[in-house]
């Protein structure tokens, strides 16, 4: 509990940044809805009258700008950029900070098993990550809502915001594996970004090619916010392989701990 | 000299992950257009259609996207963004892992003035921003060649990589600025990916709205446009800008070392 404890203060105000910078860019962009939205509208009639093949193979996003929530969902595949890169990064630092930091003999010193280390750790990371979704989903809430003014399917709205907690968790679990499997990471963020942007490029892949399979291979392709926005719900199969993912992730994680090398000072 | 030499080695695993990322990426992307170009046609008719806003926010204003120079020009954002993240790494990083790794005092108390250090770390990061920029040269020429029926698009892709290079100068300066005043490695890194950030969320902001054009002189993703620099010609004001701002945040590094109160 103390351990927990301490990795919540250590990381509580970062989360805050990360999160304030989310809802500003969310503001940025969502201040230029009424614009967009206009334009859009001349789009959507033209695009429905070429095969989907074609809409595809362009790349061309499925959603409908001229919304509400089609807009939001295309500013929210970058704001879900920005989170992932923060849930890999915490994810990543949890358990190795404290072999940059040189305080891993102190802590591996005290009477506590590796595991109720790793239990600590974990929790503080979902912690955090919960916070986040919680506090960016509400600060999303009021600035949609007054921004727009206009009326959209909240519960939509909801399923969008939640897949920021199941896209970090799977990200922080990757980072958590990572962090015990990889000998010395000398900083976290170059990996985290270029990670993030790795699994970015190829949902964009993805979603040119449409291909069920290779659509498991980033969790970006879980929650197709166009897909969540028509069907009202998440796609059975995705989740459970996001779940999937998440336990195996930890689990190797937990096994490696136990009996990983770790430098003294 | 040794410097030099110990930073390449340095970075040495770290280069190699991004190019091979990088020719993973160029790969992929031409299978990619296989995919465009199969369907061919009835895309262009789809695109000339298209509102300037929707064209833009895709990357491709004025590029026909099923010719393969179009395609590629399309491609060249994400190794934009790629490139960037790499440069403004290496920079806010080079000088301050120092500090970090504990062998500042090692570094620092040996007969070598400051400067001569930073400029020896200059030229290291030049060089793997030479190597980076080389290798996507090389693996977009050998890709495009294996779908390319057309005219051979080499100085096109030559030009884009010139335009590249400069971006990555940018960033990596900006990054070793940043780490110049910055208090110890991770802010400098985490400011530096804010920057970053920032000026990539921008670009994006002002393809979706374009009267916010005028935001354009703050990120250097909209210096040089993708379709002039295909034709060759970059525009004399932002390569002054690039210029102004690679020289005032190298200065700026220079300075602050000089002064600096290493934390051993």
């Amino acid at each position: 509990m103390n351990i927990y404890r301490h990795e919540m203060r250590m990381s509580l105000r970062s989360m805050l940044y990360w999160t304030t910078g989310m809802l500003v860019g969310l503001l940025f962009f969502m201040m230029m809805f009424a614009a967009v939205s206009e334009e859009a509208s001349v789009i959507n009639l033209i695009v429905s009258q070429f095969p989907s093949e074609v809409v595809r193979a362009l790349g061309l996003s499925t959603l409908d700008l001229s919304t509400v929530l089609g807009y939001y969902g295309y500013v929210f595949m970058f704001i879900l950029l920005v989170a992932s890169v923060y849930a890999l990064k915490i994810g990543i630092s949890a358990l190795s900070e404290e072999i940059r930091a040189k305080t891993a003999d102190f802590l591996l010193s005290k009477p506590v098993s590796r595991n109720v280390i790793v239990t600590a750790k974990a929790l503080s990371v979902i912690t955090l990550l919960a916070l986040q979704s919680a506090i960016y989903s509400l600060g999303a809430f009021i600035i949609v809502d007054i921004i727009t003014g206009q009326p959209y399917d909240k519960t939509v709205f909801l399923l969008i915001n939640l897949s920021i907690f199941l896209v970090g968790l799977f990200f922080a679990g990757l980072g958590l594996l990572l962090s015990v499997s990889i000998k010395k990471i000398k900083s976290v963020l170059p990996v985290a970004l270029g990670i993030v942007f790795g699994f970015a490029i190829l949902q964009m892949l993805n979603q040119s090619l449409a291909d069920p399979v290779l659509a498991y291979l980033t969790p970006f392709a879980y929650f197709d916010i166009a897909r969540i926005i028509n069907a009202r719900a998440y796609e059975s199969a995705y989740v459970i392989s996001d779940a999937v993912l998440i336990v195996s992730f930890t689990l190797l994680t937990y096994i490696i701990y136990r009996r990983k090398d770790i430098p003294s000072v | 000299m040794n410097i030099v030499l110990r930073e390449l080695r340095a970075n040495l695993k770290s280069l190699v992950i991004w190019c091979l990322a990088m020719v993973f990426l160029i790969a992929v992307g031409m299978v990619k257009y296989a995919g465009i170009e199969a369907v061919g046609q009835s895309a262009n008719q789809l695109l000339n259609q298209m509102p300037a806003v929707i064209k833009s926010m895709l990357g491709m204003n004025e590029l026909d996207l099923t010719s393969i120079s179009g395609y590629y020009g399309v491609f060249f954002l994400y190794f934009a963004l790629l490139g960037g993240t790499h440069a403004v790494m290496l920079g806010a990083l080079i000088i301050s892992k120092e500090e970090r790794d504990k062998t500042a005092d090692f570094l620092f108390v040996k007969p070598v003035p400051r400067s001569k250090i930073i400029t020896a770390k200059l030229a290291a990061v030049i060089i793997n921003l030479a190597v980076f920029n080389l290798v996507t040269y090389f693996a977009s020429v050998f890709f495009v060649a294996q779908y390319n029926r057309g005219e051979s698009i080499n100085d096109q892709i030559a030009y884009l990589m010139i335009s590249l290079f400069i971006l990555q100068l940018i960033f990596a300066a900006i990054g070793l600025g940043i780490s110049g005043f910055a208090e110890n490695a991770k802010k400098a890194a985490s400011l530096s990916t804010t920057v970053f950030l920032i000026t990539f969320f921008l670009s994006a902001a002002i393809d979706l709205y374009d009267k916010i054009d005028f935001l354009k002189y703050f990120t250097p993703f909209k210096y040089f446009p993708v379709v002039e620099v295909m034709q060759g010609s970059f525009n004399t004001f932002f390569l002054f800008l690039s210029t102004a701002i690679i020289l005032a945040c190298t200065a700026m590094v220079y300075v602050t070392f000089q002064k600096r109160d290493i934390y051993i």
